[in-house]
């Protein structure tokens, strides 16, 4: 009988918090054998990550562990032999210490490995797809993509047995996505090296994995082969995972149910919006000719935006999608006057924002409310629930006809939350409510727009259907425009009815999405035409 | 990075500047005439009045005071603080002499608040909050706590007289015993004592209590649950990962409390009759020599602003966030 790779029995990890203590996991038992592939999956708060944290070491203080964790045979809990055992992180940016370099970090790892850092090191970043530069980066120096790929680079580079790779890739599109993870997969075959995803993302798991270990509440519900819990859950919380999940959606397919934007139009120019005159009028937020520049490392210049046009109507729902890096958030920062182009125009109600001085400015705000990628950055730490849904009311207190504490309940309600939670700080709630707070606070002031970026991509797949159904019926029931930034082409069909596809900068392509539909089902008869037009955005 | 330090450099003029123009301002408000002083001090008694106009005339303590003051900013841009009004002797010289002394031990206090406060912060910050670990820390904790609130004055005078006087560990004063010539090691024992008491007087509690939160704070970073999850062993993530954070909040604290640190120095000067700039200017506070008290302000504010800068670009060198920023703006 062979010693499994990983072995992991009655494994529990209570987390103390001040006033209390969270069972995080609860009697978890897995195995898995050499050169398998494994996912953890299950809904945020499942314990999943703290399974792989047990296992690779990395635990929080606040933790107490009980239990057998093995790996190759070797107690973990006793000793942890180098390069045996490493986790790459979810939030890559993180793990690296913020005064060294990438380089530095995987040069550590090798010494105490003992592995050749001269061989090892290009070999790892190579795998992950990153340019050999960025070796000499620091972590806040890369995009959300490259820092990630550099934190699984760190995890691999000394060739570890068992590896924990903890959503590694949800920074990425699904080309690159799909890169990283052939050459990983080929990586870990020609060195019989076990990995455990640990994800919600359940297209990763059906690609790439083996077996399904489907944890919920702490506990493992239900275990076996890939295929046959994908195709036949016998748990309900299975089941549930496997409901929740959004059709995976291609441009292609967008374009098949949509029709051609303004067809009586030519080449270039069907790409921009319509003239000056006839947009102006009945826009919202009009853009015209919007170009941002940053300076880049030693004087490289950075066109974010250039020469863009886009015309908000009143009421309409656009999308927003592109590469990491496409211009996708500056275009939002611009529409949201919080940021000024360096050429262009930006106005609201056919008002030039930049010509505004900075009252009358201040006095239209509220008419653009902004929805954050990460509302965990986005809220003051110490506010409650209650201070953050109501501080924009409180800089438009005529935007706000009743008294404010029942307004806060009828926001709270109307975004699906329980008002006791008004009292909560922000870390006090779970990544979907959070985002929810976020919606109530900028829908508090009752907006012309709202401006969405990327608000469910870090959410489990059932939280992301609810927020982004949510934000549909918001904008239904209140005639709101939305401008919705995403990477993720699936809640397009469900929210938008016109989209702009951003590249390097520019708006390459238009389309329509035909009428947004609530109930929306993608045609699934469509062939995953993945990459096979280079027009198509790999997303 | 030299761009900015030109920069930093280059706003630095405009604020000694204004240095220079206030303590020449409020030295002239201050009572008494130099003049007559030399006078009596020439005369050796009563002075002739017309000698005392003469003596106005020739010093030029008549004329307007933006006139006086443009003459003698003259002079110390070409580095010449002009003359004692007691003796006549060449202030530059003097303050220059008694800079050196003043740097050592400045320097020598800040290492030592710095060193101690490592240590000891580290040491608060990676005891166990239980156990005889937990008694540990509350010591320390509680010691820091005193040395907010004790001046350094206080803290030269109780050590002096408990390690100078009581014990005789270390000699009461001066930088050499007298009659002694100055030789290093004889500089260095009698460095010893106050230098540890201005590092304990001035800063040690600061950068301990600095040290400590972030040595704390940074053990349970996800860097270092990443560096654990490597195999990296405790000491070396103390060392390579932790210590290097925390020091970059202490390092800005630093340039912070230059201003402090000067001041206690001066204070542990005249206890210990350090031959630096602060007894210089207490001596000369008591002569109401002007021109000497003007020379030490204004060098004094030029230790402070350098040390200032020092720390400054310390911090970039730390810190590579930074650097960055500084080269983008």
């Amino acid at each position: 009988m062979t010693t499994p790779a990983l072995s992991v029995r009655d494994l529990r990890v209570d987390l103390r918090l001040p006033r209390s203590t969270v069972e995080a996991v609860r009697g978890v038992s897995v195995e898995a054998e050499r050169g398998c592939r494994l996912a953890l999956v299950g809904p945020s708060g499942s314990g999943k990550t703290m399974v792989a944290r047990a296992v690779a070491g990395a635990l929080p203080r606040s933790a107490r562990v009980r239990g057998h964790i093995e790996a190759t045979g070797i107690d973990l809990r006793a000793e942890r032999p180098p390069g045996l055992v490493a986790m790459a992180f979810q939030e890559a940016a993180a793990a690296f210490n913020p005064t060294r370099t990438i380089e530095w970090h995987l040069r550590e790892s090798c010494r105490v490995a003992g592995v050749d850092p001269a061989r090892a090191i290009p070999g790892a970043i190579e795998a992950v797809g990153l340019d050999p530069s960025h070796g000499s980066a620091y972590a806040f120096e890369l995009s959300g993509g490259q820092v990630q790929r550099a934190g699984l680079a760190l995890a691999i580079v000394t060739s570890p047995g068992l590896l924990f790779a903890d959503e590694v890739t949800t920074a990425l599109d699904r080309e690159t996505e799909s890169e990283v993870l052939d050459r990983l997969g080929s990586l870990a075959r020609s060195r019989s090296m076990t990995v455990v995803f640990v994800t919600h993302d359940l297209a990763l798991v059906e690609r790439w994995a083996d077996e399904i270990a489907v944890m919920d509440e702490g506990r493992v519900v239900e275990r076996g082969p890939c295929a046959r819990i994908l195709s036949r859950p016998s748990a309900p919380e299975t089941q549930l995972l496997l409901e929740s999940r959004m059709p995976e959606v291609t441009l292609d397919a967008l374009r098949v149910m949509g029709v051609p934007d303004r067809p009586d139009r030519e080449g270039a120019s069907d790409l921009s919006p319509a003239d000056d005159a006839t947009v102006a009028a009945d826009a919202v937020i009009d853009v015209r000719g919007a170009t941002k520049r940053f300076e880049g490392k030693r004087g490289r210049r950075i066109d974010a935006l250039d020469r863009v046009d886009l015309s908000v109507g009143a009421g309409e729902r656009i999308a927003v999608v592109g590469r990491s890096g496409s211009g996708k958030t500056t275009l939002l920062r611009l529409l949201a006057a919080v940021q000024q182009p360096d050429a262009g125009v930006v106005s609201w109600n056919g008002q030039d924002v930049n010509g505004l001085d900075r009252r009358s400015l201040r006095s239209q705000r509220w008419r653009v409310q902004m929805v954050f990628q990460s509302p965990l950055a986005a809220f003051d730490p110490c506010h409650s629930v209650a201070d953050i849904v109501a501080a924009p009311i409180r800089s438009f207190p005529d935007r706000c006809a009743v008294e404010v504490g029942r307004r806060i309940d009828e926001l709270l309600g109307a975004v699906g939350l329980d008002p006791d939670l008004a009292g909560r700080r922000p870390d006090q709630l779970s990544g979907g409510q959070r985002q929810r707070v976020a919606i109530a606070r900028a829908l508090s002031v009752e907006p012309e727009v709202l401006l969405c970026d990327e608000p469910v991509s870090s959410l489990d797949a059932n939280l992301r259907r609810s927020v982004i159904e949510l934000i549909a019926r918001l904008c239904a029931e209140r005639g709101m425009a939305l401008v919705f930034i995403t990477h993720d082409l699936s809640p397009i069909p469900l929210l938008c009815e016109r989209g702009v596809v951003m590249e390097e900068g520019r708006i390459v392509e238009q389309f329509r999405v035909g009428s947004p539909r609530l109930e929306a089902t993608v045609a699934p008869a469509e062939p995953p035409s993945e990459s096979s037009d280079p027009a198509t955005l790999r997303s | 990075m030299t761009r900015y330090v030109l920069g930093r450099i280059a706003t630095l003029v405009p604020m000694l500047l204004v240095v220079c123009a206030l303590t020449f301002a409020l030295l002239d408000l201050a009572p008494g005439d130099p003049a007559l002083r030399i006078a009596t001090q020439l005369a050796n008694g009563p002075p002739d009045l017309s000698r005392v106009d003469e003596l106005r005339e020739e010093l030029g303590l008549d004329d307007p005071l933006p006139v006086r003051f443009g003459r003698w900013l003259g002079g110390v841009v070409q580095g010449d603080f002009g003359r004692s009004a007691i003796d006549g002797s060449p202030v530059t010289e003097r303050v220059l002499d008694a800079l050196g002394p003043t740097l050592l031990l400045t320097g020598s206090g800040l290492l030592v608040s710095i060193v101690g406060g490592l240590v000891l912060g580290a040491t608060v910050g990676l005891l166990p909050d239980r156990g005889p670990g937990r008694l540990a820390r509350r010591a320390i904790m509680a010691m820091t706590g005193v040395s907010f609130v004790i001046p350094a004055f206080l803290v030269a005078l109780g050590g002096l007289w408990l390690f100078a006087v009581v014990l005789g560990w270390f000699p009461a004063g001066g930088m050499s015993d007298p009659g002694e010539p100055r030789t290093i090691g004889a500089t260095l024992e009698h460095l010893v004592l106050p230098a540890v008491i201005l590092g304990i007087g001035t800063n040690l509690g600061v950068f301990t209590r600095l040290i400590a939160a972030g040595v704390e704070e940074q053990m349970d970073a996800e860097f270092v649950r990443n560096a654990r999850s490597r195999s990296i062993g405790r000491r070396r993530i103390v060392s390579a990962h932790v210590v290097r954070t925390s020091i970059i909040p202490l390092i800005a604290q630093v340039g912070a409390s230059m201003a402090y640190l000067v001041g206690g120095a001066y204070a542990v000067e005249v206890v210990f009759g350090w031959p630096g700039l602060g007894r210089m200017a207490v001596e000369a506070a008591q002569d109401q020599d002007v021109t000497v008290i003007l020379a030490v302000t204004v060098i004094s504010g030029l230790v402070v602003v350098a040390g200032n800068l020092l720390a400054d670009v310390l911090l970039g060198v730390i810190d590579p966030r930074v650097r960055l920023a500084r080269s983008d703006s």
